[in-house]
């Protein structure tokens, strides 16, 4: 061939121009030739196997071409047969301004549908089971939503098991999630933003907040952060929760989540925000009190008596596990005058043929903790009973029995890794305060005991979730506010919502209403 | 930036260095000391000091905690403690000191001030360790062991001291910082006794055996622990204990008593160059025993033993009074400070002269004594 035609010339620039604009689609504009939109979502998905393309030609007084396209596994075939592709080849289109709109009025039979103009919306939205329709002579396409995945069915979240109230929990699609907290807030104060998020994962994240009970300040300033994110993939709440949150490099989390949707629920209504995103079983909330972290649904479920001595348990299991291997480091390595002597004589007796001084032996038996637990975690469950034995067995009794560890520091060990389990939202800072302060006690005694605990409380009380202090201290202290920290308190008691997350305090209309109108956020 | 992180360390350093108490030493490092003895050994002139420890070696992991004898000479006390380093592998522990035993000899000759005066300087002792005077030829004899006898001698006496007054009233405990306060103060204490009591043949046991009266800090002489219960009445510090009595003035004892609350007011009056003490005890006590037949119903039976639990009370108060103030002329109720504290103008023209006042004092005893029931359920 010694010439080209200008069509298929005009179509190879085409080809080039695609490779140029793959990194911004945006203007990318639908052209009104179906061949050229053809070469352009051909080149576009090249190499893309899973990509299904349909040619539909209409013979009869007006022909037209139609061409379909879509993602194969995340699509309902059923639906693109019988409502789109059988439609298409026998009814013809009346009405509507222009051919697509006239295809969508009264050929084709999908509930979801938009027109759009540019590829980048192409693009999006038929990755995400959607099909696209173009039509010969139309600058725009039509998505049909025939989405349709595998999905998980709703269970009960493992990590947050209680033992009485609603058993749902979220699953990895945004809007099954949606459906489960909405359904048990039937208001139109019940607001969700969408954005999307991620380059190349195009993640749809959704805010949701009350809007009458948020704080508007703290809403637009987690907007404002949003806005800053530019990442290529979210594929969890923790992506965006470490970019956006205060004190990020802290240990502790300023941020809350969580799996349950009456957990959700419970939090947007004290003025709190929830973001889902898509993809992730785990709801993102903020502003988070350092409390919650001890709180549990179940708190709320319950008699108050039996759930504040279960919070009193918590709140003691956070200082036990950080405090108890550098306490029994400083009194056995330092202060042994503070033991009686009956209790000083045994503890020695135990130690006598011990080979390793304490603060090794602590550390070793702590990381060894951490071992098992982690392999506890990791490993296949049916070989489980594997690390039972070695755990209870092997190092439990005989490294007693063979004199290489002290059983006090067994007891010790065990008591410190018991207590941490019980509030697992506090992993993470445990371990690092745990190990801070044991070799502050390990080398100043009770002084770098006290010294650790200090700069732990100084750390604690410094944090703020998205303006809010995560820890009141004594100097804003209210008393309502403090009706669900240490204790949760009767249902009729807690007639306001918590001070620092909201002006609009009436929680309940009773007799004890205080609202005032003033300005006191702490 | 950099100077400002630079500063922060240093600050940091400082706070964690300069705190000054880092002494890393292991629990299986330490020789538990758990009660001390001190004689005087005048022929060498140098301090022969016993001191019981725990014995961790030949226990086992299920058979009690025995303890050893370890001893040791020196020219002082510290230097005796360090000489025990020199057979024992490890360091002498001063931390969990239960009690400390001096000898007569030392009390008597030499003052109890120069021993005492290590165990608080020293850093590591404790303070709140019981003392006790010996009672025997040495104090060593009071640690060592006899016969039979099972336990750790330092912890049992202990134990016997402290709860002594809220069950017996036989003798006063007094602990290393309390002895050396009330030194400072009245230049006169009280220290418990403990002798060695003969059970059988071969096993003779450490018993508390009344106090001893310091003046500064020489012996003065002992009470019995029934003069040392009438002591504690006086002091107001009397918590429990057993009075008994005859009902008809017999011989022999045929009621107990057992004190139950007891409140005594110390007071003086001054006129005419004469100064009287008054004591005012309101002591409540049960009927506990009764061998002598009379009807406990009866409320006159009842006011019958008030009164003689009265007289016996008064008798002996004043008796143990006199015997303090002429025998042994020691302020141990503290009739200077009192005066001091209320009349300082009076104070300071007795003062100079108060040795010699204080002999002389007119005392006046008042008791009251209620019975509250009879402890008996007919």
């Amino acid at each position: 061939m010694f010439f080209k035609k200008p069509r298929e010339r005009k179509i190879q620039n085409l080809e080039k121009q695609v490779e140029h604009w793959n990194t911004s689609l945006d203007d990318l504009k639908i052209k009104s030739s179906l061949d050229e939109n053809i070469t352009i979502i051909k080149k576009l998905f090249e190499n893309m196997d899973m990509m299904r393309y349909k040619t539909i030609q209409m013979k009869g007084k007006s022909e037209k071409r139609y061409f379909l396209a879509f993602c194969d596994g995340v699509v309902d075939s059923e639906i693109i047969n019988t409502h789109i592709v059988k439609p298409l080849m026998t009814l013809t289109p009346t009405g509507g301004d222009s051919l697509l709109e006239a295809l969508l009025s009264s050929v084709v039979q999908v509930g979801e549908s938009k027109i759009v103009d540019n590829f980048k919306n192409v693009v999006e939205n038929v990755t995400y089971g959607d099909t696209i329709l173009f039509a010969e002579g139309c600058n725009q396409a039509a998505i049909l939503n025939t989405k349709h995945f595998a999905l998980r069915s709703i269970s009960e979240p493992d990590n947050e098991k209680i033992l009485g109230g609603p058993r749902e929990g979220f699953t990895e699609s945004l809007t099954q999630n949606l459906s489960q907290i909405i359904r048990r807030l039937r208001t139109h104060e019940f607001k969700t933003k969408f954005i999307t998020l991620g380059r190349i994962t195009q993640t749809s994240i959704c805010l949701c907040y009350i809007d009458s009970v948020v704080d508007k300040g703290v809403l637009q300033e987690l907007f404002r952060r949003l806005e800053q994110i530019d990442i290529d993939g979210v594929l969890e709440e923790n992506y965006i929760s470490e970019n956006i949150r205060d004190n990020r490099y802290s240990t502790f989390r300023t941020t809350g989540y969580t799996e349950r949707p009456d957990v959700v629920v419970g939090k947007l209504l004290e003025g709190r925000i929830a973001m889902l995103v898509d993809g992730s079983p785990l709801v993102f909330t903020a502003p988070y009190f350092f409390i919650e972290n001890f709180q549990s649904n179940e708190d709320y479920y319950y008699s108050f008596y039996y759930t504040s001595f279960s919070r009193f348990l918590r709140i003691c299991a956070f200082f036990l596990t950080v405090a108890v291997p550098g306490f029994y480091l400083a009194v056995v390595a330092f202060h042994q005058e503070m033991l009686p002597v009956q209790l000083l004589m045994k503890l020695a007796l135990e130690r006598q043929s011990v080979p390793l001084p304490a603060a090794i032996e602590a550390v070793i038996m702590l990381l060894v903790f951490d071992i098992l637990r982690e392999t506890g975690m990791r490993m296949p469950s049916n070989v489980g009973h594997a690390l039972s034995i070695v755990g209870a067995l092997v190092i439990g009794q005989s490294a007693v029995e063979a004199s290489l560890v002290a059983a006090p520091m067994i007891i010790v060990v065990a008591a410190t890794g018991i207590t941490g389990l019980l509030i697992p939202k506090l992993n993470a800072p445990i371990i690092f305060w745990r190990i801070l302060i044991l070799l502050m006690s390990a080398t100043f005694g009770f002084y770098g005991l006290t010294i650790g605990l200090s700069l732990l409380f100084i750390h604690m009380s410094n944090l703020t979730s998205f303006g809010v202090e995560q820890l009141s201290l004594p100097g804003s202290f209210q008393f309502q506010n403090i009706k669900d920290i240490f204790i949760r308190a009767p249902w009729f008691k807690m007639v306001e919502r918590p001070r620092s997350l909201t002006r609009n305090r009436v929680r309940q209309s009773g007799g004890e209403v205080r609202q005032s109108g003033g300005d006191e956020r702490g | 930036m950099v100077k400002r992180f630079l500063i922060c360390l240093l600050l940091v350093a400082m706070v964690l260095l300069l705190g000054g108490c880092w002494n890393y030493k292991g629990l299986d490092q330490l020789n538990i000391v758990l009660g001390i003895a001190v004689d005087f050994d005048k022929e060498a002139n140098q301090f022969n000091i016993t001191y019981e420890v725990a014995d961790q070696a030949s226990a086992g992991k299920n058979t009690m905690i025995k303890s050893r004898i370890v001893k040791s000479q020196g020219k002082t006390l510290l230097d005796a403690a360090r000489n025990a380093k020199r057979k024992e592998a490890d360091k002498l522990f001063f931390g969990s000191t239960n009690i400390l035993v001096l000898s007569r000899d030392i009390a008597l000759e030499m003052g109890i001030q120069p021993v005492i005066d290590w165990f608080l300087r020293d850093g590591e002792c404790r303070e709140t360790m019981h003392v006790a005077l010996s009672q025997e030829d040495t104090a060593e004899a009071i640690l060592q062991r006899s016969g039979q006898m099972s336990g750790i001698v330092s912890i049992n006496l202990h134990d016997i001291l402290r709860e002594d007054r809220s069950i017996v009233a036989s003798t006063r405990n007094v602990k290393l910082y309390e002895l050396y306060d009330i030194l400072e103060l009245r230049n006169s204490a009280v220290l418990p006794a403990i002798h060695k009591a003969e059970e059988n043949a071969d096993q003779q046991i450490a018993e508390l055996n009344g106090i001893a009266i310091l003046q500064g800090d020489r012996l003065k002489g002992f009470l019995t622990p029934e003069e040392t219960k009438y002591l504690l009445f006086l002091e107001n510090i009397i918590k429990s204990g057993v009075l008994t009595l005859s009902a008809k003035s017999e011989k022999t004892d045929d009621i107990s008593l057992e004190i139950f609350d007891n409140k005594t007011k110390k007071s003086f009056a001054y006129n005419q160059d004469k100064i009287v003490v008054k004591f005012e005890t309101r002591t409540h006590v049960v009927i506990d025993e009764n061998h002598s037949k009379l009807d406990m119903m009866d409320p006159e039976v009842i006011k019958q033993i008030e009164k003689a639990g009265e007289e016996m009370l008064e008798k002996n108060l004043r008796d143990l009074i006199s015997k303090i103030q002429h025998e042994f002329q020691t302020d141990i109720f503290g009739f200077g400070e009192m005066i001091h504290k209320k009349d300082l103008k009076l104070w300071k023209q007795l003062e100079p002269s108060w040795k010699e006042i204080y002999p002389t004092l007119e005392v006046d005893v008042k008791s009251k004594l209620i019975i509250r029931d009879s402890a008996f359920i007919k």
